[in-house]
Order: C-alpha cells, then sequence, then structure tokens
C-alpha cells in the first residue's frame, strides 16, 4: 500500500484537453489575419487629439506625417513648432501665408524630406497610382488660419498635396 | 487510511473544455459588439497666392469655361464664387444654426450639369473657421469634384 502512495505522489502526468482553447486560438487567428491584411497601416495620433470624423475612404498608405495638435506641430513625430490653443504666435505670420519657422524647417529638410519620400514610393512600389501626399493628422478644433499656414509653409518647398486623415463614421 | 491516500494523489485532470467553451462564445459577442475604428483620407492639394493651374482641370482639352471657389464665413454661411465665362455668386445661409451641406452639394451639383469640364473647385475659409467643419465641405464637395484644392481667402 505504502509502495501504491509514492507512486502517485511523484506522478507528473496531467492531461489539459487543450482542443477548445486550439479552436479559439484558429479563429482569433483568422480575425488577426484579415485584420492585417486590411489595415495597411497603423495610424497612431498623440493623446488628447481628436481627428475629425468623415466619410473619406480607407486609402491610406505609409507616407509623412504632419501632426497638429492643440501644443504642438510635429514632423514625422518630432516638435517642430509650438502652438499656443492651437495658434501660432504672430510674428510667424509671413506675408504669403506661410509661416518664418515653418518654411526654414521644411527649406532645410528639403532634400531628406525628398528622400524619405522617394523610399516610401519605392517601398509601396506594388500599390496603383501611388501619390506623394503628406498625411495630416490635425486636431478637429484646429482653426483653419493654422492648417493653412502649414499647408503653405510645405507647399513653398513643392510639398502642396496632402491627405487629411479622418475618423470613418460607419 | 484510503481518504488520506486521495488527499495526499496528485494525478487529476483538469477539465476545462467548459470554460473554453464559453470563453469562445464570450469574444464572438465581444468582437461582434466591437466598434474598431477606422480611418479614412481626403485627398487635397493646396495652392498659395496661384489658382490652380488649369493643367490639373482638364489635361487633355482647354481649361474650364468656368472657376468655382467654396467660402466658408463666419456664421455658417456658404459662399459659392463662379468665375470666368460667367460671374455669378451664390450665398447659402445656416440651417438651424449648422453649415447646410445639403444645399451646398445640390448648388454644386446644379453647377456640374451646367459645366460639365470643371474637375476641380477652390475651397477657402476664415481663418477661425475649425478643421472639421472645412474638412465637411471638403467632402460635401467631393461628392460631386473629385479634385479639391484649398487656399487662402481673397
Amino acid at each position: 500500500m505504502a509502495k501504491r502512495i509514492r507512486r502517485s505522489k511523484t506522478s507528473g502526468d496531467v492531461i489539459l484537453n487543450i482542443t477548445a482553447l486550439a479552436d479559439t486560438m484558429v479563429v482569433l487567428l483568422v480575425f488577426l489575419l484579415k485584420s492585417s491584411a486590411s489595415g495597411a497601416l497603423d495610424i497612431t495620433p498623440s493623446a488628447g487629439l481628436t481627428l475629425p470624423e468623415g466619410t473619406g475612404p480607407r486609402e491610406l498608405e505609409e507616407s509623412l506625417k504632419i501632426e497638429i495638435s492643440q501644443r504642438s506641430i510635429k514632423f514625422e513625430d518630432k516638435d517642430i513648432m509650438p502652438l499656443i490653443n492651437f495658434r501660432m504666435r504672430p510674428t510667424e505670420f509671413r506675408p504669403d501665408g506661410a509661416s518664418s519657422s515653418l518654411v526654414a524647417f521644411f527649406s532645410r529638410n528639403r532634400a531628406k524630406i525628398m528622400n524619405q519620400d522617394r523610399k516610401l514610393a519605392d517601398d509601396a512600389s506594388q500599390s496603383k497610382n501611388r501619390q506623394k501626399r503628406i498625411l495630416v493628422l490635425a486636431d478637429s478644433r484646429t482653426p483653419y488660419g493654422t492648417i493653412r499656414r502649414v499647408f503653405a509653409s510645405a507647399a513653398n518647398e513643392g510639398l502642396g498635396k496632402f491627405k487629411l486623415v479622418v475618423v470613418r463614421k460607419e | 487510511m484510503k481518504h488520506k491516500k486521495e488527499k495526499k494523489s496528485q494525478d487529476f485532470k483538469l477539465n476545462i473544455t467548459a470554460i473554453i467553451d464559453c470563453m469562445v462564445i464570450l469574444i464572438s459577442y465581444t468582437l461582434v459588439s466591437a466598434s474598431f475604428i477606422a480611418m479614412g483620407a481626403v485627398d487635397i492639394n493646396f495652392y498659395n497666392n496661384q489658382p490652380p493651374p488649369p493643367s490639373t482641370q482638364n489635361q487633355k482639352s482647354s481649361p474650364p469655361e468656368v472657376n468655382v471657389t467654396v467660402n466658408l464665413r463666419s456664421q455658417r454661411e456658404l459662399d459659392i464664387i463662379i468665375t470666368g465665362k460667367i460671374e455669378k455668386k451664390f450665398r447659402i445661409p445656416a440651417k438651424d444654426s449648422e453649415w447646410d451641406l445639403d444645399m451646398l452639394a445640390k448648388r454644386l451639383d446644379q453647377i456640374k450639369t451646367k459645366f460639365k469640364d470643371i474637375k476641380v473647385i477652390t475651397i477657402t475659409a476664415q481663418d477661425s473657421i475649425q478643421y472639421r467643419e472645412v474638412v465637411g465641405a471638403i467632402e460635401a464637395a467631393q461628392k460631386k469634384f473629385p479634385g479639391i484644392w484649398l487656399g487662402e481667402q481673397t
């Protein structure tokens, strides 16, 4: 009797029935694969940024990105200009409607930006009708005056095509 | 003696089939009820101090007879300005203190019917108009005209 007890004590034969778990995983995997195949690009706006709602098509591709939030303007996730409640300082205003700091930034980094854009265009060469458009993630409360100055500054350096990112109304 | 033996035994089978079945149903409900955020994009061009070049209007034939500009004003008023062969201006007042985008679409449809060669229109706004309102007007206009240029109010 004592022998039998010892054997069962040391036994580690635990059979886990994972069939149902595996079934669940297969279903989840299908969903994940489907969403990763359809969602070409993962865009994560900064915290506190509310994108406007729209019905624009889901034609988002990897591209250069400008983000306009309450406190700053970012280009490729780097702060390039501070804003005060969505507005630029009046000292920034140029007679041609652009912003002096932004024009200087785009002018200084023009070659780099064009290279980045060309690289992205090469990476996406399989996609049809590739257009070099800058993705614009702007807060829905941003005044048009600020948007206009950002666009005008980029357009000054030949970057005048944009894709306004919206949250799709379903 | 027998009771003692059962207590110490580690030879057991964990049957989690039922709980996994419940999880499957829960996950299905979660997936169905979850609202996934989908992003879309609106294509625009911007011109700085110069109106869109005629080549963007219609590359094969001559420039269009008229240019159309939609101007978003304060008090949620919309101006449609036609210049070129004919000079005309429509004002669309606010409807229930909101932009009357249905009327904008209707007016643009009439213009499109009359001047079929227009492919591009320009949208401008006062500096204080919020971005979401501009996007709303762009989308209303884009139903009729695929090419949208943003510009500075003149």
